[in-house]
């Protein structure tokens, strides 16, 4: 006879209470698991509260710089204002020596690159860290679980000025008398040499009315700009004197035209003044922009950027080679830009001109074209940089 | 109570039934005492990161907001509009923006501006639980 085998299931009291140790070892794992989740968006939150601290700290040393010009009263308006900023529920805190001053300048690539206690102090850069050591701490459970430092939080914002003082260098050479035709010594009918030498440039026809017109979009454009921006004037030509047909003719290398202002209207009744006279003399442009230097350096405002805009109607020949003085004003912090106007100009040494100042070069074969560069460069003169 | 798996067969499958039913009664109870702990700890999980998101998006807010206050020529509307915009993209409401001082247009540059903004946090919980107070602020200080 076929039995069915008794299966007799071996039950003993401990396995009562195995959905406990399930539910415990569930629950170790989902505390695990929230505690890390909440670690993570407790640490990202503290991050973006230091970055936004950082770049306000920034922001408000800048201001203050531009203000006073003193470095060290913005360092220290920067340090006491930290404390209105909260990081990980706590003070934010800021060191001396987290507050750096010097200067931001646009690279090749775009990128603002900043270079500590360079001039123009344009830039402020504050460095601030939160981290389990150091005074303002960042306490973290599984502290020591990623290595020592994987909770140090770092950080730094670079607030760059957007104060601009901008100075015109101009060519007024006997050249920009001519008309537009590009020929030497052809000026605007009906005037003709020698009468034409020794009068002021024709009012609408010559190339120094064509850069007046042009000027003139330059201060429409400023005037509805920031009012940060400061301008300023030289001229150059040559140094000659001689007697021409009787009348004694003669200029100087360099004028300062006009100091540093925030009037623009001032630049075009300057320019007038320059065409109201008659214009002798070659071109020296090293001497012209030497000039422009002395006006930037006589600015009191010590964090406002340097750009140095120079005009052409043709090829430099007299003083130093224009490029060489470009490395100059780039080595005192002066962005050089380049102008050529006219059909007839040495666009290549001005192209190095540009280059070696760091700045752009712009070619105006005509009138339209030159109120178009300078509608240009009113418009970027002004930059606001945060990075 | 304790069956022994002695004595004739019929007894003995008795005995084990009991004990089945009694286990079984066991686990429902365990389970009844530790589900309600591990909806907790989840639902607490949940609204704690909620918290953070929610904080981190106002900082985030009033920063972009501060960064119009020193942009040339904005108008407050501008600016309350960044905040409420950055806000809104991440699905924050019941919110107040707030500017101190309250115009903006003819302030002098460097002039400090404080962005408050102010969240109603019952408006913004995925879970029931409340911790803090009502509402939330965070402050950014900029300047014109």
């Amino acid at each position: 006879m076929f039995t069915k085998p008794i299966i007799r299931r071996q039950v003993t009291s401990h396995n009562t209470g195995s959905i406990t140790f399930l539910v415990l070892f569930l629950l170790t794992v989902m505390l695990i698991m929230a505690a890390i989740s909440i670690e993570v968006a407790r640490v990202e939150l503290a991050e973006t509260e230091l970055q936004v601290a950082t770049d306000g700290c920034a922001r408000l040393a800048m201001s203050k710089l531009a203000e006073t010009q003193d470095p060290e009263v913005a360092r220290q308006y920067a340090i006491n204002k930290a404390a209105s900023y909260t990081v990980a529920g706590q003070t934010f805190a800021l060191s001396g020596d987290d507050v750096q001053f010097g200067n931001s300048e646009r690279q090749a690539s775009g990128a603002y690159n900043f270079v500590d206690a360079q001039v123009p102090l344009n830039a402020v850069r504050i460095n601030s860290t939160f981290d389990r050591f150091g005074s303002q701490s960042l306490p973290v459970a599984f502290d020591g679980l990623f290595g020592d430092k994987s909770y140090r939080l770092a950080t730094s914002a670079v607030a760059a000025n957007s104060d601009v003082d901008v100075v015109l260098v101009l060519d007024r050479s006997a050249s920009m008398s001519f008309d537009m035709a590009g020929i030497d010594w052809q000026y605007p009918r009906p005037l003709r040499l020698p009468d034409a030498y020794l009068s002021a440039p024709h009012n609408t026809k010559s190339r120094w009315a064509a850069l007046q017109r042009a000027l003139d979009v330059f201060v429409d454009e400023m005037t509805q700009g920031s009012t940060r921006t400061q301008v300023g004037v030289s001229s150059y030509s040559s140094n000659t004197g001689s007697n021409y047909y009787g009348v004694w003719c003669s200029s100087v290398a360099s004028t300062r035209e006009l100091e540093m202002t925030d009037r623009y209207s001032k630049i075009s009744s300057v320019v007038s003044d320059i065409g109201g006279e008659k214009l002798i003399g070659g071109t020296n442009i090293s001497a012209g922009m030497y000039a422009g230097q002395q006006i930037l350096a006589s600015s009191p405002r010590v964090t406002a950027n340097k750009i140095m805009i120079v005009l052409t109607d043709g090829f430099y020949n007299e003083g130093q080679y224009p490029p060489q003085a470009a490395e100059v004003m780039a080595e005192h912090g002066i962005v050089v830009h380049a102008v050529t106007f006219g059909s007839k100009t040495d666009t290549a040494t001005m192209q190095q001109v540009a280059d070696r100042g760091k700045g752009i070069f712009y070619e105006a074969p005509d009138e339209a074209t030159l109120k178009e560069v300078f509608r240009k460069l009113a418009r970027n003169l002004a930059i606001k940089v945060i990075q | 109570m304790r069956y022994r798996s002695t004595g004739p067969l019929r007894f003995r499958k008795a005995a084990t039934s009991f004990r089945r039913l009694g286990r079984r009664g066991t686990a429902t109870v365990e389970a009844a005492v530790c589900l309600p702990l591990l909806i907790l700890i989840s639902l607490g999980a949940i609204e704690v990161n909620n918290y953070f998101y929610l904080r981190r998006t106002m900082v985030l807010a009033a920063y972009e907001a501060g960064r119009m206050v020193s942009e040339d020529g904005t108008r407050q509307r501008d600016i309350v509009a960044t905040a409420e915009q950055t806000l809104e993209q991440r699905g924050v409401s019941g919110y107040t923006v707030i500017l101190s001082p309250a115009t903006v247009e003819n302030l002098e540059d460097g002039t400090e501006v404080i962005v408050s903004i102010q969240v109603n946090k019952k408006d913004n919980q995925l879970v029931p639980l409340e911790f803090g107070g009502p509402t939330m602020q965070v402050n950014y200080l900029t300047v014109r």
